[in-house]
């Protein structure tokens, strides 16, 4: 067939192009030869165009309903909704791998349209590594995953999208979260570049940040919007469920958020030199290593590595980068070693250090977690998987920890300070956080772990505010301006800071949707007949309606849902449809939840059973301050893009 | 036909990537302009020959640079005449310590002169 015929062909040229990239500009610059740089320049822009091509084929062959490809055949149907073919392209293995060689292709194509300007040394080597990485990919999608291979036969009719994938939020996050790990590719290779040529000063930090702050950003925001997609469509009531899926794409945020947190220290005091390389690959390295164990099933059995030797390539490359930097970070010790030294215990460097060695660790007991199953099947033969609690106990205080540095870190001098000065910087503080706790308890709050973090919370914001009104008070007094025009103007002179300071205020908004849903989720389970009332959790329930069918032999979906009216206090809020629905190409029901949220907490409706004389059974949740985890997530991307907006030009 | 659109396809992208070997078309050789990170080490290294060691603040004992005249962490006055007295008496470059001769236009140093 034609077109896949052309798509297995752009991927193999991509293959030739990005390998002839890696070649000649490495070669390029080490025998100065700029013409071979160029000519690895242009490869780069043609591995970014023949993979769009790769891509718009897929889509193509997906939307043409070609089922002779085995990729269509297995995810798309006749009967699935045009908007979920879309996500159907990142469905599977095939076709995520080919989502994140097109995504580095064209982040790398737009790196290599821009002129040279601090770059110039490092550009031909961050090249080099890039393309490597693209011909990795390539040559995967061409030996193991071929999107476009073809069916001894055609069948007539698709497997389909697996019903869970069938939602607006799976549309978009599988893509935020490859846009987030192709642009890790990009610190990740000039980390490579600024070994190779010694220039290992703050030069390879400060030009990537904006790639630096948008792939840590989009990860962020591709794990929320993961979270929420999770809330909606598995309908257990949570969002995060520390599976295997969800780690592996947290771990690789952790080690870049240390990673982005560093970066501040040797950019001021020019210390972690070594680290920040160290960091900036580690994070690659994991991202790499999330793709696979998304989507190879390594972590639910070591056999997948018998199934398919993919592990073995994925292992081998994640390995293969690890050793070429650790070997470079070795030979270039004395360019590694900056000037600033590690001051006092209570400095701001120091700190910094810990918060380091915090996120480190966190995302080492995550890994740990993750692959436990897979070790205990390799040592005694049994997979045994660690509960949600066990992650709990040990992410719970150590995120504590982290976010009580948030409040603590900005009030610490660089190089030292002294015990009374830090007090008496703290006492409102402190101040702050005590009267919430004894306000909560007043008010019935008896989780004492519930209590702290809110405290933490509470004094972390207080630290922000009490920055920000210092900053903008300084503004008011020397330059006179009101109190609107002082904060516009403090804010945009120093948008590093202040986007920062949004940012950890948006962790805030997060920590606190996680404790309220964690600490006070309440569960009923109602079953009820047609016309029957109920009152769970402050709210009245009346069962108004259903739909029952029974799926026929060539049905795509049959919906089944029922319809409830929702009072509080005898006024009526609204009318939930949560829908039981029976799909061909799965075994059993598939549920879709009904939720009404407002800002104090979400009403969550699950239809757990439905008679065909309209028996029903709901599970009826009632979570606390959910919604401000997706308020955080919308204000995390604010404070990014404040950090990140390029300054206004300066004349020269 | 798949074969034919391939090779087309493999020529047109061959000769985009291999036009820049063409003779006559290699790039002229780069002039290595001064980087980001040359500035800011120069910066570094003008800041560090300004905070000479032994500048302290007499109250606090807080580091403090030449030309300061506020300590910045506890505000109190810094002395000022062991900072601005090191210049060259003929044509005003600063000098270091122990320099017997301007580094710039060679009058001798008298260290009477200086103080």
């Amino acid at each position: 067939l034609v077109l896949s015929d052309i798509g297995y062909g752009a991927l193999l040229l991509t293959l030739v192009a990005a390998l002839w990239a890696a070649v000649g500009s490495g070669v390029g610059a080490w025998r100065r030869r700029p013409e071979l740089v160029a000519s690895a320049r242009n490869a780069l822009l043609v591995t970014a165009g023949l993979s769009t091509l790769s891509a718009i084929l897929l889509l193509v062959l997906l939307y043409s309903h070609d089922f002779e490809v085995s990729y269509v055949y297995e995810h798309v149907s006749t009967y699935l909704k045009p908007a979920y073919v879309l996500a159907a392209f990142w469905a599977g293995l095939e076709g995520s791998q080919l989502l994140w060689l097109w995504m580095l292709a064209i982040f790398t194509g737009l790196l290599v349209l821009r002129r040279p300007t601090w770059d110039r040394e490092l550009r031909p080597y961050a090249m080099a590594a890039l393309a490597l990485t693209q011909a990795f990919f390539a040559l995967l999608l061409i030996v193991f995953t071929n999107p476009f291979e073809l069916l001894p036969t055609i069948p007539a009719e698709g497997v389909s999208l697996n019903p869970l994938l069938q939602n607006f939020w799976m549309i978009i996050h599988p893509p935020i979260i490859f846009v987030a790990y192709a642009l890790w590719t990009i610190p990740f290779a000039y980390a490579f570049a600024a070994l190779v040529t010694g220039r290992l000063d703050a030069g390879w930090l400060h030009g990537t940040r904006r790639w630096t702050l948008a792939a840590w950003a989009t990860l962020g925001i591709g794990i929320l919007v993961g979270a929420w997609w999770a809330y909606l469509e598995l309908g257990w009531g949570g969002y995060w469920g520390w599976d295997p899926v969800e780690n592996s794409s947290l771990i690789p945020w952790l080690v870049g958020t240390a990673f982005v947190h560093s970066t501040i220290i040797q950019q001021r005091r020019d210390m972690f030199r070594a680290w920040n390389v160290l960091l900036a690959t580690l994070t690659f390295v994991l991202t790499v290593f999330a793709t696979f164990v998304t989507r190879s099933g390594l972590i639910q059995s070591v056999h997948a590595f018998a199934q398919s030797p993919i592990g073995w390539y994925y292992l081998g490359y994640m390995l293969l980068s690890l050793v070429v930097v650790i070997g470079l970070t070795l030979a270039r010790q004395r360019e590694l070693s900056g000037e600033g030294q590690l001051g006092d215990l209570l400095s701001r460097e120091f700190v910094f250090l810990v918060t380091n060695l915090l996120f480190l660790g966190s995302a080492a007991a995550v890994l740990l977690g993750t692959l436990w199953p897979t070790f205990t099947e390799a040592v005694r033969g049994v997979a045994t998987s660690l509960g949600p609690e066990n992650y709990d106990r040990f992410m719970g205080p150590l995120g504590l920890l982290l976010i009580l540095l948030i409040g603590i870190c900005p009030l610490i001098d660089w190089r030292e300070i002294s015990g009374r000065q830090l007090l008496g910087k703290l006492w409102v503080q402190v101040v702050v956080a005590f009267l919430t706790a004894v306000l909560l308890v007043v008010f019935g709050v008896r989780e004492a772990w519930a209590v702290v973090s809110f405290a933490v919370t509470a004094f972390v914001a207080a630290t922000i505010v009490l920055q920000m009104a210092l900053g903008i008070r300084a503004r008011m007094r020397t330059a006179k301006e009101n109190v609107v025009v002082a904060t516009g103007r403090a804010v945009s002179m120093n948008r590093r800071r202040y986007g920062g300071q949004l940012i950890h205020f948006s962790i805030l908004l997060i920590v606190i949707g996680i404790t309220g849903s964690k600490a006070y989720q309440n569960e009923w389970q109602v079953p009820l007949a047609v016309a029957e009332s109920i009152e769970v959790g402050g709210y009245t329930l009346t069962y108004q309606d259903y739909t029952y069918q029974e799926l026929e032999d060539d049905g795509a979906k049959v919906r089944n849902q029922a319809v409830l009216d929702v009072y509080r206090g005898g006024r009526k809020l609204v009318t939930v449809r949560p829908e039981r629905n029976l799909h061909s190409n799965v075994q059993g029901a598939v549920t879709e939840v009904a939720l009404h949220s407002n800002l104090k907490e979400d009403l969550y409706v699950i239809l757990a059973g439905l008679d065909p004389d309209g028996l029903a059974a709901f599970q009826v949740i009632v979570n606390p301050l959910v919604i401000w985890l997706w308020i955080g997530g919308a204000v995390l991307i604010a404070g990014t893009l404040i950090a990140a907006w390029p300054p206004r030009r300066r004349r020269r | 036909v798949g074969i034919a659109i391939f090779f087309l396809l493999a020529l047109i992208v061959a000769g985009f990537i291999l036009y820049p070997l063409l003779p006559g078309r290699a790039p002229a050789p780069e002039v290595l302009a001064v980087t980001d990170g040359a500035i800011e080490q120069a910066v570094r290294d003008m800041r560090r020959s300004r905070s000479r060691p032994g500048l302290n603040c007499p109250a606090c004992g807080k580091g403090y640079q030449v030309g300061d005249h506020f300590c910045v962490r506890c505000g109190s006055a810094l002395p000022q005449a062991a900072s601005p007295g090191l210049v060259c008496p003929s044509c005003s470059t600063t000098l270091e310590e122990g320099d017997r001769f301007c580094a710039k236009c060679g009058h001798q140093v008298d260290s009477a002169e200086v103080a």
